[in-house]
């Protein structure tokens, strides 16, 4: 039997979460660019509203790192449930790379950033 | 007084023995109930041992030891009479304990303030002189008040008002008289209250007319009370000749004045008048037409209107008149009349011959003598500069030039012949600038580059051209033309992709190209996709893939990420969480997912 994938998964996404910061230098994202990762490598919650993940984009070939902001509207602990429900989708791709796109979209300091998961299955041929 | 008393003390008891020895022995002939030494048989009070004899004394009702009145019997002793009673008559004041003596020569101080009333007197005094001096002491005015001792004068006042008239009398200082007196004197009204106080004058206005006439003398008034308006005590400037008529007041010369104009003719005669002569008179004499009410004296005149239209002529002399000069006749000049014989004439006027009647005239000056307008033909003007053209009579400067009428000008200053305005072609502000004013379709400069390939952007050196306006042919106000022989290009464009293989994948690349319109193949400055070989058209894209190798279509790390085309090479899957890469039949694990199940749960 494999050790469980998923404890594996989320114990690497709790060691990101909680031990040290990726080592590639995070990139601040487009506002309103749509950032498609096809992995992902790290995921890391730096703030009450920001998340940093590691992974690779599609249509690239190396890793890239991004810090997303993804500000509430209201509180604090909303941000946090609105990064949580991201951090999920996260799980997800880090358990089972290649079934799922994760995309991540900065829409602005004042607006509240987006988390799509697509199934791959449906994602149309290039 | 012993040896009366032993008598009489012998005498009663003998009586008391007789009467015992013959009575019936019940009351003893010696019996002394007071014990005063005298049987009661003697004795006139034989309960009182202070009294037993019977003397005769006056009645003393203040008991000061002299009596008044009748002399009675009382019982007493020898040595003092009974309480009440005198041995001793004469009291000057029997109610009095405190008077008893009659003393002369004395002077009363009832107050004694030191001052004595008249005196001497006689009083009736006590063991002191309470009341009296024995010597006059400084006069006292009311020997009742010791505040008051010295006098003075105060008069009868029988009409109140405080001032008093007639023999004085005497009142004390300090004190208010007494009624009917007052202390000033010198009521100059004694039986008018209202009325006191004398008052000088020393001249008189009774007409009122601010005129006085001198008459000195006395008013009685009240205190305060101004002179009446009558009375004053400064004369007046001049006497006034009548003070019983307001409306004269000065004597002056008169003359007969018939005619009433106020100036009069024959001898002065002295009347008292006012400010206007009596009627039929007149302050002013030598009238100059004394039956003419207009005309009184005599007036000099510089200057004639012998037509009377209003403009004079010199001429000197003298004219009876009245307030101002006839009709005619002045001091001063008001035009000079060319003809003071014809009233239709009266202005010489130097005027120019005006051909075109624009009011401004040309050639020499001419002189005539007209009425109060320019003659018609002429003009007070000479410089016509158009002497035959009625628009144009005067130069006006102007400042810039549109000789070929276009509507574009250029700078040119000058005078030229005008009216209100300047003429067609003269302008004070510029116009558009002309830049040919010698040709009315060459007016506007432009600055122009050459076109070579009519693509409507020329290149090279700027030339500036004066046109109609409109660019010539094979000319552009445009000089950037980054390809001058290529109609097709024109203007520098940049791109930031690149499609060289022209795959339809790009990849990132930035640069600048001379271009028409749009952007040429294979240069975007959009992404299609990320051409991970942009010379080799068969491959676009970067694809993770996991080897798969029980080829159940999913793969296990380690992850690849090669440059594909459409299609992906065998073994290989986009797939990577085969739990079990060696067994096609086992691809997940059902912990896993349950494992998720919680976590998303959380």
């Amino acid at each position: 039997m494999h050790p469980s994938r998923v404890l594996r998964a989320a114990a690497l996404l709790l060691a990101s979460v909680t031990l040290a910061p990726s080592a590639l230098a995070a990139e601040t994202p487009e506002p309103n660019v749509p950032y498609v990762f096809v992995t992902v490598d790290s995921y890391s919650i730096t703030g009450a509203s920001s998340i940093e993940v590691t992974g690779i984009l599609q249509g690239e070939n190396t890793p890239r790192t991004l810090e997303f902001e993804l500000p509430a509207y209201s509180t604090p602990l909303e941000a946090g449930q609105h990064a949580s429900r991201c951090d999920r989708m996260a799980l997800l791709l880090m358990n089972k790379p290649g079934a799922w796109l994760l995309e991540l979209t900065y829409k602005g300091q004042w607006a509240m950033g987006s988390c799509k998961l697509t199934r791959r299955a449906a994602t149309p041929a290039p | 007084m012993h040896t009366m008393r032993g008598v009489w003390l012998a005498l009663a008891l003998a009586l008391a023995g007789l009467q015992s020895g013959c009575g019936d022995g019940l009351v003893s002939e010696n019996e002394d109930s007071d014990g005063d030494g005298v049987v009661d048989a003697v004795d006139c009070a034989p309960f009182n041992r202070l009294h037993w004899k019977k003397v005769s004394a006056f009645p003393d009702g203040d008991g000061d030891g002299l009596g008044d009145g009748e002399l009675k019997e009382v019982c007493g002793t020898d040595e003092s009479p009974p309480p009440g009673w005198a041995f001793e008559a004469g009291d000057c004041a029997p109610r009095d304990s405190t008077r008893w003596r009659g003393v002369s020569g004395l002077y009363p101080d009832l107050d004694s303030d030191g001052a004595t009333g008249p005196g001497p007197v006689e009083a009736c005094v006590g063991a002191a002189l309470w009341g009296y001096r024995e010597q006059a002491g400084p006069p006292d005015c009311d020997d009742e008040d010791g505040r008051f001792k010295e006098a003075r004068d105060a008069w009868p006042d029988l009409d109140g008002d405080g001032v008093g008239e007639g023999t004085p009398v005497d009142v004390c200082v300090g004190k208010p008289p007494p009624p009917g007196l007052a202390i000033m004197e010198g009521d100059c009204a004694p039986l008018d209250a209202t009325r006191s106080e004398p008052r000088p004058y020393l001249y008189r206005d009774v007409d009122g007319d601010g005129l006085t006439v001198s008459a000195p003398g006395e008013l009685c008034l009240a205190p305060y009370q101004p002179l009446p308006p009558s009375y004053t005590l400064q004369a007046s400037i001049g006497e006034d000749c009548d003070d019983s008529d307001a409306a004269v007041w000065r004597t002056r010369d008169v003359y007969v004045d018939s005619d009433g104009d106020g100036y009069g003719t024959g001898g002065p005669q002295a009347r008292c008048v006012g400010a206007v002569a009596p009627p039929g008179q007149a302050l002013q004499g030598e009238d100059c037409a004394p039956g003419d009410a207009l005309l009184w004296q005599w007036r000099s005149y510089t200057y004639r209107d012998a037509d009377g239209d209003g403009d004079t002529v010199p001429e000197q002399g003298v004219r009876c008149s009245g307030e101002l000069l006839p009709q005619g006749y002045a001091v001063l000049p008001r035009g000079l009349d060319c003809d003071d014989q014809d009233a239709s004439v009266r202005v010489s006027w130097n005027v120019h011959p005006d051909e075109d009647g624009d009011f401004v005239g040309a050639g020499a000056a001419v002189t005539l003598c007209a009425g109060g307008t320019v003659p018609e033909g002429y003009s007070t003007f000479g410089n016509d500069c158009a002497p035959s053209n009625a628009s144009w009579w005067q130069l006006r400067e102007y400042r810039h030039r549109d000789a070929d009428a276009d509507g574009y000008t250029v700078p040119e200053a000058g005078d030229v012949c005008g009216g209100t305005s300047l003429p067609p072609g003269y302008e004070w502000v510029e116009q558009r600038r002309d830049c040919d004013d010698t040709n009315a379709t060459r007016h506007t400069s432009m600055v122009s580059w050459r076109d070579l390939d009519g693509d409507g952007s020329g290149a090279g050196a700027s030339e500036t051209l004066c046109t109609d306006g409109s660019v010539p042919p094979q000319w552009s106000t445009v000089g950037t033309d980054c390809a001058d022989d290529d109609a097709t290009r024109w203007i520098g464009r940049n791109y930031t992709h690149v499609d060289r293989d022209l795959d339809g994948a790009t990849m990132p690349e930035q640069g600048g190209i001379c271009s028409g319109g749009t952007l040429p193949a294979p240069y975007f400055t959009k992404a299609t996709g990320n051409d991970c070989d942009d010379a080799d058209p068969e491959r676009t894209r970067w694809v993770v893939l996991y080897p798969d190798q029980d080829g159940d279509g999913v793969g296990a790390e380690p992850r690849q990420i090669p440059c594909l085309g459409a299609t992906l090479p065998l073994g290989m899957s986009i797939y990577g969480y085969d739990v079990d890469d060696n067994d096609p039949e086992v691809t997940k694990s059902m912990e896993d997912d349950l494992h998720v199940e919680l976590i998303l749960e959380l």
